[in-house]
């Protein structure tokens, strides 16, 4: 119960960090008319206040679109919001999936094939993300123009033309790299430990010691890389969304979120979710821990 | 013995890669001022137009031309010493800044910590280079409107993408600070009197020096894919022209003064359906970079390793072994 409070009062005091960092860019401004920039301390707090207003009741903000038409902001930016979440947990799940079969793949191959793989991962990990989006974008057309067969959808036009298949797999490689990277290192280590020694002379096969094991154990630890390769992911989000004019939050925010509260409370709802998700985690890690012992 | 850390071949090979890099890039616009500069209108064979610009890299080897028909590889060439020198710069101050903040981190009372802790919790949430768009906005804006100098703004950028993530990395330091000084020769130092300002001069600075090398190779791997995104973000690094390209109307393009390479992404992102190279070549440049510098900081974080492993070996055959003469045979 007390932990439950703490954690409570945890989450609320960083949603409230969160406005204030976010209203940070509020300091500088800068006067068209009088042309002068100036650092303004008393326009940063009255924007901070307004956000936490708003915040009290998000319904009433509205946002200023291309036409210069009012429209409510939060609704639209649930929606953005919604999808964007969606992309990045199937992109982390199917990263996570594949990296543990990688992981897999490189314990059980010879000494030749796993400096391949390690090489190989090795160079995806030095990519940018931003040329893993074009170059395919630009493949796609290419392929198009000499068959006139699409491969996938490489562009959204408009809010309503959602795509799945191009923005996941994208959201997914970079991470699948340095997920796999990081795994096989802890793997590398997992395996001389004497436990795996004991169960192998035992008689168990190595798929078993290895599966149920190693993985096991290697889960536990990746729990705590979890978090960096989570923002990760929400920074690739961003270049992905303008790239590839997808009606995700990021793009909203760097199209109307001019005023910081959209901002603001974007963050926000990028940290609710990574909050529950962590806080499971960590209740099911200690509880695994516990049985252990 | 094979070679580890800076005299390995990973290293030295990385590091010559930059200084060959980088003299080309001072000493190219000096030997032959013409080559990045000089713009090809039309590409002729005999007297028949074969293209107008942006070439492509077959037409123009080896990768192509920009809108105005320089050749996009000496543009390049030239610009890469601004932008390993942006990159070295923002390194450096954030790693000062963010080891003066970690330092104090690791000395201030518990609930100070802990709050501080939180603050930078939430501050990592918030997309770097989203925030530093936000940030730079303004500024941005007031630099075209001439009210505010060009050269302090350049000056704003850097410091302001330095200690953007200086907090989340003070913490990082801070922790490992933390760990370091639960060490016994640290914990004995204690006693004996020394006070926290000798305990940062004497253990913690040469501590943090020795794990500096493999955090600036980290850091400047961040600060690359950082460039990427704010040449997405159209945030321009280092002042830009504009170009009129229309003939009756006009058709006003951007440029980056200075063709550091993530100006150059960011002027023709938009266009990579048409000319996909021009967008292409400085992502590769960047791709290239941190590749090698991905390796530089693994050699010398294997080396730092070993030299861990060794010492620990070192140790344990140091421990007593039972010899021969404390056992002997006892008679009945």
């Amino acid at each position: 119960m007390k932990k439950t409070i703490q954690l409570l009062i945890t989450f609320i005091i960083t949603c409230g960090a969160i406005v204030f960092i976010c209203n940070i860019p509020r300091l500088f401004n800068f006067d068209r008319s009088e042309r002068i920039v100036k650092l303004d301390t008393s326009m940063y707090i009255q924007a901070v206040g307004e956000t936490f207003q708003a915040l009290s009741h998000p319904a009433s903000m509205t946002y200023l679109t291309d036409r210069m038409k009012e429209l409510p902001l939060f609704s639209r930016l649930f929606e953005a919001y919604l999808y964007s979440f969606e992309l990045v947990m199937i992109a982390f799940f199917i990263a996570i999936v594949c990296a543990c079969f990688l992981g897999y793949l490189f314990m059980v191959s010879s000494k030749l094939i796993r400096k391949i793989i390690y090489q190989l991962l090795n160079i995806l990990d030095a990519i940018p993300d931003v040329m893993v989006i074009v170059v395919i974008q630009v493949i796609a057309i290419s392929i198009f123009q000499k068959t006139e067969w699409m491969l996938f959808d490489i562009y959204s036009f408009g809010e309503d033309d959602r795509i799945y298949f191009f923005p996941i797999f994208c959201l997914t490689i970079l991470p699948f790299a340095q997920l796999s990277k990081y795994l096989i290192f802890i793997l590398r280590d997992e395996v001389e430990e004497s436990y795996v020694e004991f169960a192998r002379a035992k008689g168990l096969s190595v798929n078993r010691v290895i599966i149920i094991h190693v993985f096991r154990n290697v889960l536990l630890q990746l729990h705590g890389h979890a978090r960096t390769i989570f923002l990760f992911m929400i920074s690739n989000l961003l270049v992905m969304d303008l790239l590839m004019n997808l009606g995700g939050m990021m793009n909203f925010l760097y199209s109307y979120a001019k005023s910081m509260q959209g901002f603001s409370i974007g963050m926000i709802m990028l940290y609710i979710p990574f909050f529950l998700l962590f806080q499971l985690g960590e209740l099911f890690v200690s509880r695994f821990r516990r049985e252990e012992m | 013995m094979k070679r580890t850390g800076f005299r390995s071949f990973q290293f030295l090979a990385g590091a010559s890669f930059f200084v060959v890099l980088l003299m080309a890039s001072v000493l190219l616009p000096i030997i032959s001022p013409n080559k990045s500069t000089d713009a090809l209108v039309v590409l002729r064979e005999g007297k028949k137009i074969v293209a107008v610009p942006p070439y492509s890299p077959l037409e123009f080897p080896p990768l192509g031309s920009d809108r105005v028909g320089r050749n996009l590889f000496y543009l390049l060439v030239a610009g890469a010493k601004y932008i390993i020198f942006f990159a070295l710069i923002i390194t450096v101050v954030r790693l000062i800044a963010s080891f003066l903040m970690g330092s104090l981190y690791t000395f201030i009372p518990k609930w100070l910590q802990t709050s501080y802790k939180i603050f930078v919790n939430a501050a990592s949430f918030v997309p770097v280079a989203l925030f530093s768009f936000f940030l730079l906005g303004t500024l941005d804006k007031a630099v075209e409107y001439k009210v505010f100098p060009a050269d302090t703004y350049l000056i704003y950028q850097l410091i302001v993408l330095a200690l953007i993530a200086a907090p989340v990395l003070s913490v990082f330091i801070g922790e490992e600070m933390k760990e370091y000084m639960k060490q016994e020769f640290v914990v004995s130092s204690r006693l004996m009197g020394a006070s926290n300002f000798h305990i940062w001069r004497v253990h913690v600075i040469p501590h943090f020096l020795r794990k500096s090398s493999i955090l600036f190779f980290e850091q400047m791997v961040q600060i690359l894919l950082l460039f990427t995104h704010l040449g997405v973000l159209q945030l321009i690094i280092g002042g830009k022209v504009i170009i009129d390209f229309g003939s009756d109307m006009p058709d006003l393009k951007t440029f980056s003064k200075i063709h550091e390479w993530s100006g150059v992404i960011g002027n023709h992102i938009r266009e990579i359906f048409i000319a996909p190279w021009i967008a292409i070549a400085p992502l590769l440049f960047f791709a290239v970079s941190i590749f090698v510098m991905n390796q530089m900081g693994t050699a010398l974080r294997e080396s730092l390793q070993e030299t861990q492993t060794v010492k620990r070996k070192a140790e344990i055959k140091e421990e007593p072994t039972t010899e021969e003469g404390d056992f002997s045979f006892v008679r009945r």
